[in-house]
């Protein structure tokens, strides 16, 4: 009978073999959050759709959700500089065992037990808050989690024990690398928060000098501000986007419909108003009738009037819009101080003449350009999710479109807005 | 379960009374040899992550071409892109040197007479010789067809933008204005808009979804508003400004028609830029405007455009030094090459030409 072959196997040693499973888990999980934190730069300061191409199914809306931002900086940069701190500590485990684990074990531990920790806190969220599941975090889930099991082994009193007796046993040098491992996790923190608000700085000053839009404006998942909203009682579910210019007498009727049809709705949907001026003075469109009312000077007016005469905003539309029935040009000079003086505002020229006003109606014009409109009155019906817009809108070009129409239109937002898509 | 509960209450017992002396941390089970073979292994991994990121630079950079497109260090279409004392040429910012601008009347050696001056004869730095608006009765009736069209083209148009009139009406214009560039050259004061190949990119309202390219920034902006500023006088006690988009051949013809618009709108904005003070003031400069996109019908020639006397407008500081260097060697008699012919004509075609009407040529003022 042949004698069976004993095969003899190498044995690492506990500590080793944790140190190697801690750094085969963070360098990978580094290079990953490192990647994630250009992800998110160039999302929300670059605009140039690379999450689109790259992160759809659920991480595009976990990466834009404000728990992505913490301090001013996207939350994977914390995680890069957790996986480079864990990174440091496998290094110096695995080449000076006897030398660096005694007192490298709570620290571990704790790294370990934090990713852990924040894994569940996020993916939770994620799943239950935000009703979407992010692939790209769970590879990073993943990695904490292998990172936890290292933690452990490392540890062989297990996990409480191994917390407990680690905090009664700190001493000189084990304080120090305490210390030391919380300054480097700052420190790298730190060192990408700069890097990163240059890059952001940098990416929003080229970009200013192209647009007024955000990247969540252009990618319709915010609108600008404005003065004239028709809140709906609860979270919105559909938003509606109302563009008029002034002098254009269809926008005033499509305005008073919005407004009539608004409350007639108002448990879920939301109207808000923005200027579409098609005045060249205030913006790329122009049409000769609006043109020579001065409806960009009606704009600045509405702004203005609104700002210091203060009151129900609408109120201040319906003032603004009477001036149609003025003779031509609606918005001249003499019209909007007769108007000034009738209600008593003072400093309307001066706050018309303030590059705020201006800057505001032209944010609002180059929203509207952007989302392909070419001409007041215009309308987008956005579907809402969480409060903000969520999907991509429905446009109705031009006004006059039956209630028939608009309610089937605010009905197909409804019910994207719900999912049933 | 009890086994479960056991363990836990275990665990949370305390090791050892608080009064005892702190618990012995467990050995070390590592090796000596492991220290070894564990910078082994790390050598080998990172190694590995270096060389595969190596490979997919190579792969992106080279393999696979178009995914990283070689980004040139200038594109020559914008104003101080590469900084001070340096010019774009062919995608790379280089040192050259710089001619200092002539003087007018004084010599064109060693410094560069700009368009809209020229050297003469005997070498000097000319200005052009402006003459004041003839006011013929031709011109007072070509303004007032100018108008007319305009009217009708905003009519049938339902009043919206005037440079989007249809082509077909434009061409018929022209059929009708055989004159028309001489004409409107009987306007002595005026500006030429002059353009980089390309700008400004079509928008969403020439129908292009996205802009991928980004033109103008701020200091080209500027660049423009600053040259408008120099004619502001004539510009502000115009009575209408008329300005006629072009755009060079090459592309298709709706392609050209949407750069002649696009380069109209820019023209416009510029203009509103340069004369208002106020924001205020921006909507009663904008009555004024008259406005035509030709499209690459009608492209100006070279030796017509000699004749202009209009300041050109160009992006940058470096573009009007080299539109005046070939302008020079063109008024010189020397020959160009064909392909600087070529780019000169599609330049001058990639434009926008600004006509002052005084208030005296235009009918019922």
């Amino acid at each position: 009978m042949p004698r069976e072959r004993k095969k003899s196997y190498r044995k690492f040693g506990r500590e080793t073999f944790a140190a190697l499973t801690l750094m085969l888990f963070s360098l990978p999980a580094l290079l990953f959050s490192i990647f994630l934190t250009v992800l998110k730069l160039r999302t929300s300061y670059r605009c140039d759709g690379f999450m689109h191409n790259v992160c759809s199914s659920g991480c595009d809306v976990a990466l834009a959700d404000r728990w992505a931002v913490v301090l001013g900086v996207p939350i994977s940069v914390y995680g890069t500089a957790f996986y480079a701190v864990v990174l440091g500590l496998a290094v110096i485990i695995g080449l000076w065992p006897f030398t660096f684990t005694p007192t490298a074990r709570l620290p571990v531990l704790v790294l370990g037990v934090a990713g852990l920790g924040s894994s569940l806190l996020l993916g939770g969220y994620a799943w239950f808050g935000l009703g979407v599941w992010c692939i790209y975090c769970s590879v990073l889930y993943v990695a904490n989690f292998g990172i936890f099991l290292s933690a452990t082994l490392l540890n062989a009193e297990g996990l409480l024990r191994g917390l407990r007796n680690g905090l009664r046993r700190i001493d000189l040098l084990s304080g120090t690398i305490c210390w030391a491992v919380l300054s480097a996790f700052i420190a790298c923190v730190l060192v990408q928060k700069r890097l990163y608000s240059h890059a952001a700085a940098d990416a929003l000053r080229e970009r200013h000098q192209h647009t007024s839009l955000s990247c969540e404006q252009e990618d319709l998942r915010a609108l600008p501000q404005t003065a004239f909203e028709l809140p709906s009682e609860g979270p919105p579910e559909v938003i509606v986007a109302l563009f008029f210019d002034l002098a254009c007498t269809h926008c005033r009727r499509e305005a008073e419909f919005w407004r009539t049809y608004q409350q007639e709705h108002r448990d879920f949907l939301q109207v808000e108003f923005f200027h579409l001026s098609a005045d060249p003075a205030c913006g790329p469109l122009d049409s000769s009738p609006l043109r020579q009312n001065e409806s960009c000077s009606g704009a600045l007016a509405l702004e203005c009037f609104n700002a210091l005469a203060g009151g129900d905003p609408f109120v201040n539309l319906e003032r603004l819009f009477a001036l149609q029935d003025q003779p031509s040009p609606y918005f001249s000079v003499q019209n909007r101080e007769a108007l000034a003086r009738e209600h008593g505002v003072n400093g309307l020229t001066e706050c018309m003449n303030a590059p705020d006003t201006f800057q505001r109606i032209s944010q609002h014009i180059d929203f509207g350009v952007r989302m392909k409109l070419t001409a007041p009155p215009s309308a987008l019906i956005i579907p809402a999710r969480n409060g903000k817009p969520f999907g991509s809108a429905l446009r109705l070009r031009g006004g006059a479109k039956s209630k028939d129409y608009i309610d089937a239109k605010i009905r197909e937002s409804r019910a994207r807005s719900r999912g049933h898509e | 379960m009890n086994k479960l509960v056991q363990r836990i209450r275990a665990l949370l017992k305390p090791a050892r009374p608080r009064s005892s002396a702190p618990v012995p941390a467990p050995p070390v089970q590592a090796l000596a040899d492991d220290v070894g073979v564990t910078v082994l292994i790390y050598g080998i991994y990172f190694t590995m992550v270096v060389f595969l990121g190596a490979a997919l630079y190579v792969v992106f950079a080279f393999v696979i071409p178009g995914t990283t497109p070689t980004i040139p260090a200038c594109r020559g279409d914008r104003e101080g892109e590469c900084g001070e004392g340096k010019v774009c040429r062919a995608g790379s910012c280089v040192t050259e040197p710089a001619l200092l601008e002539c003087a007018v009347g004084s010599s064109c050696d060693g410094c560069a007479c700009l368009q809209p001056n020229s050297c003469d004869g005997a070498n000097v730095c000319q200005s052009p010789k402006l003459d004041k608006a003839a006011c013929s009765k031709e011109s007072i009736e070509f303004v007032k067809d100018l108008q007319a069209h305009q009217a009708a083209c905003v009519s049938n148009a339902g009043g919206e933008m005037l440079s989007s009139c249809p082509a077909s009406k434009v061409e018929e214009f022209l059929l009708n204005h055989q004159g028309f560039d001489r004409l409107l050259k009987e306007f002595p004061r005026g500006l030429l808009f002059l353009y980089p190949s390309n700008a400004p990119p079509l928008d969403i309202l020439e129908g292009d979804d996205a802009q991928k390219y980004l033109w103008p920034d701020e200091a080209t902006k500027k660049h423009y508003v600053e040259e408008v500023k120099k004619l502001s006088k004539e510009l502000k006690s115009a009575r209408h400004i008329v300005l006629v988009g072009r755009a060079s051949r090459g592309g298709t013809a709706n392609k050209n028609f949407a750069f002649a618009q696009a380069r109209v709108r820019f023209a416009r904005q510029m203009l509103i830029d340069a004369l208002a003070e106020t924001h205020i003031e921006r909507s009663e400069a904008s009555k004024k405007f008259i406005e035509f996109a030709l499209g690459d019908v009608r492209p100006l020639q070279l030796d017509f455009f000699l004749s202009y006397s209009y300041p050109a407008v160009t992006w940058s500081s470096q573009s009007i030094h080299d539109l005046s260097k070939t302008l020079e060697k063109l008024g010189r008699n020397q020959a160009l090459t064909q392909s600087e012919r070529r780019e000169m004509e599609d330049m001058i075609n990639r434009s926008v030409a600004i006509f002052v009407i005084p208030t005296e040529c235009s009918e019922g003022s």
